[in-house]
């Protein structure tokens, strides 16, 4: 609000406060370590060799940066189609700059799967998808703070490690129904922290 | 057992650990009651939460560098920036910075050449009319009230459906840039405060309450002129006036049951969402959170989430600044504390009376936050030493009641014993409270001690942390930790090879990204920049541990709680060694 200072908070997602205020280096230099390295991994997926995988990596990364500050926000829009949008330019935007002379070669093969439809989707994809793990883990790391470990415990093995009920409550020293009760308690609370986080101007969409 | 009632299931999800056995029984192996105990769930992908070893990570050295280069493109100006608001009389110059709440340009007023600063609100608060109307009308009060220490206001106005604020340009930072988290002297901070504390009395007087003081809405201007021994001086001015309440009131219509403004300046009544409550002593609140970080280096409220930070707010009782900091007057305390009482009217009802009372601090006179009455004095003793006055109390009551008056008199006596008691009950969980609040602002200045290489300010506060008599002994591995860095490093870096050598193979095989100390009192946790922190009980924080080389992914206490192990990105584990089992 009212702040030169523009503290952080923890209710906001990396992608908000970075299209919120640009001048945010802290922000920017957590946004590279979420979707730099989400990227990276993907590149390495697509078969692509460390250096290669760099390249792009930096190549789509900075023109994310660029289509982010170029293309704001509204904060009355939705938040995923402007997500969308941003994904889908910084993409088309980075296969055009390899296109360009001295823009880079590798290997072909794999750059004809690249320049491809389903490639582009797939990338549009995956943005959207780690938008909503980091909305996930914000919401969880919230509720964690406010639950009792043994809750939260219960919650994870069953629910993330899915392990069974009868041998979640054995290690917790629990009731199968005090764990399966716990657990639903703990999804319950995610989900209103996602809810939250989702409103209007609260998050994602 | 039969299925319970609807009513019992939904009250096991709230609360299961109030949950009657039977019914947990029942849930158990009742795939009916389970389902309707997951009725409202959406699929939502769980597995994210597990932080399975990714494959192919990038190196953090070209994370590095990515860093850098994104930085340095989104520094690049770009068309969007050169577009400023239209503002008639005005040319926007640059823009000067940029927060949630829109941004501000410097201008230049071209009839008069002079530089302003306009402030252009985001679109979504020309929305509602009625509340900018009333803005505008405040606004016009602020532009006729001149104040040194108050950023001046122009004018308010329109353009293409966007607010803007015209104002007098102040450069240089703000306080927050000003204050660099290191204690001022305290009649530095107390003459500091009264300038405030006259120039909202001045706001007041016209009807308009600021709501939203803090260190980042006070600039530090520049003086022409300068000091007799020729350095410049400084001199703060309040900006956002009247601002927050027009902010809010459109927001509210936005966003859903968030509570506005920065958790650590707001006052419980902000806190507890009851704005009809806000008023002068909402300021003076403020006042006293800013003098409070002036004096301590810390603000009196702050916790793990901005969640737990309005609870402290709310409910919290700070260790007095004298406490925490040696060579703060009581005087000068209790006026800080007296800024600081929960219910509004025990504060300064005024931000005039508190500007007095800081005059009458700095000639050195007797101040109205500590009376030198009997019964000031009494107060007084109370609030710095609850436990041996309310003891005194109990001591007083219970002979009145067995020396034996007769039954009324005995019956009025046990009655007085009991409250006494309950107050005594009250006291002595707040000073709890109080004393694990001074450990950790100890075990903080104890960390700065040694990164400033102060050794013997290190070694005197660590002493300053052992137990009192009677007092429950604070200390956790934390102590220990620092107690051995003292003496020499006490950090162990290992190849993820090696780590099962020495015995730490769980903080490779279960990367998790938290830890409890083997008391069960401290909580290590990584936070978003791949550091430690360690978090007492009360979840203050208490210690950073940086765990370079890289990101921490994994981190684990040892079984005896001597070592915490902390495994980084770059397959590294990095041992802190807490000396002595705690």
């Amino acid at each position: 609000m009212s702040d030169l200072d523009d503290e952080i908070s923890t209710s906001t997602t990396l992608l908000r406060r970075v299209a919120a205020n640009p001048k945010d280096d802290a922000a920017w230099d957590s946004f590279v370590d979420r979707y730099g390295r989400m990227v990276f991994r993907w590149c390495r997926r697509w078969n692509l060799q460390d250096a290669d995988a760099e390249d792009v990596t930096q190549g789509v990364l900075l023109q994310l940066a660029r289509q982010m500050r170029g293309f704001q926000y509204d904060p009355d829009g939705r938040f995923r189609a402007w997500l969308r949008t941003i994904a889908y330019r910084a993409w088309v935007r980075f296969l055009e700059t390899r296109k360009r002379p001295g823009g880079g070669t590798g290997d072909s093969a794999v750059w004809q799967l690249l320049e491809s439809a389903p490639a582009r989707d797939e990338f549009v994809r995956r943005i959207e998808e780690e938008a909503d793990r980091e909305l996930l883990e914000r919401a969880a790391v919230r509720v964690r703070a406010r639950v009792m470990p043994h809750t939260w415990e219960a919650f994870r093995l069953l629910a993330v490690e899915g392990l069974a009920g009868k041998e979640v409550a054995e290690r917790l020293g629990m009731a199968v129904g005090a764990a399966i009760v716990a657990r639903s308690k703990v999804a319950r609370m995610i989900r209103e922290e996602l809810a939250k986080m989702n409103s209007p101007t609260g998050g994602a969409e | 057992m039969p299925c319970p009632s609807a009513d019992a299931i939904a009250q096991a999800a709230v609360d299961p650990d109030a949950a009657p056995p039977e019914v947990l029984e029942h849930i158990a192996v009742c795939a009916r009651c389970r389902q309707l105990l997951d009725r409202v769930e959406s699929p939502v992908n769980w597995n994210w939460l597990n932080d399975t070893e990714p494959k192919h990570e990038p190196k953090t050295r070209f994370l590095d560098r990515l860093k850098a280069a994104v930085r340095y493109t989104v520094g690049e100006p770009t068309e969007r920036d050169e577009v400023g608001p239209k503002v008639p009389g005005h040319t926007v110059e640059a823009e000067i910075a940029r927060g949630g709440m829109g941004v501000v340009y410097r201008a230049k007023d071209t009839a008069l050449g002079r530089v302003v600063a306009i402030k252009a609100l985001r679109q979504e608060f020309a929305a509602n009319t009625a509340q900018l109307a009333r803005f505008v009308g405040e606004a016009k009060a602020l532009a006729a009230l001149q104040h040194p220490n108050v950023v001046q206001l122009f004018h308010v106005g329109e353009s293409g459906g966007q607010p803007y604020i015209v104002m007098e340009y102040v450069p240089g930072g703000t306080l927050r840039h000003a204050m660099k988290g290191d204690p001022w002297e305290p009649a530095v901070a107390a003459r500091f405060i009264r300038t405030l504390a006259d120039a909202t009395a001045a706001v007041h007087k016209i009807g308009v309450i600021h709501r939203d003081l803090k260190p980042g809405n006070v600039l530090m201007a520049s003086d022409d002129q300068l000091t007799p021994d020729g350095k410049s001086t400084t001199r703060p001015k309040i900006a956002d006036f009247g601002l927050a309440r027009f902010l809010n009131a459109v927001d509210h219509q936005t966003r859903t049951g968030d509570v506005f403004g920065t958790p650590e300046f707001m006052a419980p009544e902000q806190a507890r969402g009851d704005h009809r409550k806000v008023g002068p002593e909402t300021d003076v609140w403020a006042l006293g959170v800013i003098l409070y970080e002036l004096l301590t280096g810390r603000v009196p409220f702050t916790g793990e989430t901005a969640h737990d930070t309005l609870e402290l707010v709310k409910d919290g009782t700070p260790a007095s600044p004298e406490l925490l900091r040696p060579g703060v007057r009581r005087e000068l305390a209790a006026i800080c504390m007296k800024c600081l009482e929960k219910p509004p009217q025990r504060r300064y009802r005024a931000a005039a009376d508190l500007r007095d009372d800081l005059d009458q601090f700095l000639a050195g006179r007797t101040v109205s936050a500590l009376p030198r009455s009997w019964a000031g004095r009494v107060a007084a003793a109370v609030r710095r030493n609850p436990l041996t006055a309310i003891g005194w109390l109990l001591i007083v009551v219970a002979l009145l009641g067995t020396l034996g008056w007769g039954a009324w008199e005995r019956h009025a006596a046990s009655v007085a014993l009991a409250e006494a008691a309950a107050q005594y009950e009250q006291m002595s969980q707040r000073h709890e409270h109080t004393t694990r609040e001074l450990y950790a602002t100890r075990i903080d200045l104890v960390t700065r001690a040694l990164a400033a290489g102060n050794t013997t300010g290190a070694k005197s506060l660590l002493t300053a942390c052992l137990p009192v008599a009677g007092d429950p002994d604070q200390r956790g591995w934390e102590w220990y930790y620092l107690s051995n860095r003292l003496l020499g490093p006490a950090r162990i870096d290992l190849r993820l090879s090696d780590a099962d050598r020495h015995g730490f193979d769980d903080v490779k095989l279960h990367p998790n990204t938290e830890t409890l100390s083997a008391d069960g009192r401290r909580r290590v946790v990584i936070d978003a920049t791949g550091q430690l922190v360690l978090y007492d009980q009360d979840r203050r924080v208490l210690l950073h541990l940086p765990a370079a080389p890289g990101r921490a992914v994994g981190v684990k206490f040892s079984k005896d709680g001597r070592w915490l192990a902390a495994r980084t990105a770059e397959d590294a584990v990095v041992v802190y060694d807490g000396g002595v089992p705690p």
